[in-house]
């Protein structure tokens, strides 16, 4: 057991929960939102608002997993597509998402194509969700095995049932709130893990030859080009489908202060990616990733090789801590999900509220199950995993979503043959023996043709729609 | 109608995903695998730096907006 990590671990898993029930008690006496914090919130706070809702640190140890187990152009190829995240979404949907007035994806699906689209996204929402646990989980683990000194199972299913009891009684605002701090910890961490790093190698060149001098494969491509253009067009689409936290920020702040957060968070994702670039190398070169049960616990090898104690311990404790309010996230989505969108809205609208809160809480722990029971054995790296579930989201709602901005024709039962075609392909693909990460180069088109092609052969939406969404273009205010 | 309103297609949010995928379209046409600077497959350098044209883009994409929205408020 680590002592120190331990301490400090605690300390701030404590400090967190005080910031976020504080934040929540304000959240709640001014019914502001999270994004717009009573439009008090700047581009720069915003920045890391932004950055820490889409990447999940889970993803950022991840990607330094991959760079080392598969080569550093896969990391770069991660980043490649991670980047544009943020200037992608606000490209190709900020300025309609904020004409629609709507902050959730199953809220726009609703209003664009009505009733039974929006189940079927909340349902797909929920599988995605909990399929995003697994990455989450293997993380965390990974984590609290190291710093509590217990195997890694043990690890996995206190910590998947410590989420579970946080998220149940905590509730979305402690958690959001803290994404900011967390967000904060995780840059200013990699980048001091980055400059120690450097200044232990003698500079970037030293650091790289080092690499290469214990694995020579480490500058190399390992993988077929799809799986490299696969990871790049599964995250660049990440803030496109993923389910709302960009919506918010385009939807609830004023349009400049919400492009300048994006901007922010484009810079935030670049020093991210070149510090995860150093500690990639860095992890190479320690000759130890095949000694490794894990190779994602890469990231955790260098933080506790290359900072004192005391340094180390914050950052894992910052890394677990984002890991655990993504992860909670996550949890309420799918409870949301299911026990508020779908059972109170269509099943039974007389529910009472505690009927709802009960079914959300039990859908949570089922939820939190079945990740802890895939995340004993991870199917795959973190990346690969993160990698699939954008993926997978891309095929369901990438098309659907976009063409119903930008195109008046998509109707209701293209948009149905699009989101569902979407899917079933994909996991078709997945079960099928392909390149890594590259079913969604097939699903994705799938499903662009399915509600292109669906939506001609079937009515077109009414004029009063067709209008609308014309009107998601008719000025500047983006 | 109003004056100001402009076609879809010369959205600058469009003519920035243009921008975005041709220069993609290069990368992963190019793809050079083979040749190596510093240990690393050029490959993997093409990608590097793009992460700084992304974010040239995105600073492009947030002065045009602004810049238009100060046209339209004159």
């Amino acid at each position: 057991m680590q002592i120190m990590e331990t301490i400090i671990l605690a300390i701030y898993l404590i400090i967190m929960t005080g910031i976020g029930i504080w934040f929540a008690k304000q959240a709640h006496s001014s019914e502001g939102d999270y994004w717009t914090a009573g439009g008090k919130i700047n581009s720069f706070v915003g920045s890391f608002a932004f950055f820490a809702a889409v990447a999940s640190s889970s993803s950022l140890m991840g990607a330094v997993g991959s760079g080392v187990a598969l080569g550093v152009p896969f990391l770069l190829a991660y980043g490649f597509g991670a980047v544009a995240i943020p200037s992608f979404a606000m490209f190709l949907i900020s300025g309609q998402i904020r004409r629609t007035g709507v902050k959730t994806l199953p809220e726009f699906f609703k209003h664009r194509y009505g009733k039974s689209v929006q189940i079927v996204a909340a349902i797909l929402v929920v599988l995605s969700m909990t399929f995003y646990m697994i990455p989450q989980l293997t993380a965390s683990g990974l984590i609290g095995s190291y710093v509590l000194g217990i195997d890694y199972v043990t690890a996995v299913i206190i910590l998947g049932l410590g989420f579970t009891l946080y998220a149940a009684l905590g509730g979305m605002w402690a958690i959001t709130y803290t994404d900011l701090i967390q967000g904060a910890v995780m840059v200013i961490g990699m980048f001091v893990l980055a400059i120690i790093i450097l200044m232990d190698h003698g500079g970037a060149g030293s650091l790289i030859q080092d690499a290469l001098a214990v694995d020579p494969q480490f500058g190399s491509i390992t993988q077929p080009w799809m799986s490299y253009f696969g990871l790049f067009i599964a995250f660049l689409w990440f803030g496109v489908v993923s389910p709302s936290a960009v919506m918010r920020n385009f939807a609830a702040r004023d349009a400049k202060t919400a492009r300048r957060s994006a901007l922010g968070a484009c810079f935030l994702y670049v020093t991210v990616f070149i510090f995860g670039f150093v500690i990639a190398s860095a992890g190479a070169s320690l000759g130890i990733a095949d000694t490794l049960n894990n190779q994602d616990m890469i990231f955790i090898s260098v933080i506790e090789h290359y900072m004192p104690a005391l340094l180390a311990g914050i950052m894992l404790a910052g890394l677990l801590a984002a890991i655990m309010s993504s992860a909670d996230a996550m949890l309420l989505a799918v409870a949301a999900g299911i026990a508020h969108d779908i059972y109170k809205e269509h099943i039974n609208k007389d529910a009472s509220e505690k009927t709802v809160t009960r079914l959300g809480l039990a859908v949570m722990i089922l939820a939190s199950i079945v990740g802890i029971i895939f995340a004993i054995d991870p199917p795959q790296l973190i990346a690969v995993m993160v990698g699939w579930v954008s993926g997978a989201m891309l095929s369901a709602f990438g098309f659907p979503l976009v063409l119903g901005l930008w195109w008046k024709r998509a109707n209701t039962p293209g948009a149905l043959a699009g989101m569902v075609g979407g899917t079933v392909t994909f996991i078709i693909m997945a079960l099928l023996p392909f390149a890594l990460v590259s079913e969604h180069l097939v699903s994705a088109p799938v499903s662009a043709i399915l509600t292109v092609v669906v939506s001609l052969m079937t009515a077109p939406p009414s004029e009063a729609k067709q209008q609308e969404v014309d009107h998601y273009h008719m000025n500047l205010d983006a | 109608m109003r004056k100001l309103t402009r076609k879809k297609w010369k959205d600058p949010g469009i003519v920035m995903v243009i921008l975005l995928s041709l220069i993609a379209l290069i990368v992963w046409i190019w793809w050079p695998t083979d040749t190596y600077l510093a240990g690393i497959s050029l490959a993997g350098w093409a990608m590097f730096v793009c992460f700084f044209i992304w974010l040239a883009l995105t600073v492009a994409y947030v002065v045009w907006m602004e810049k238009l929205e100060k046209k339209e408020v004159e």
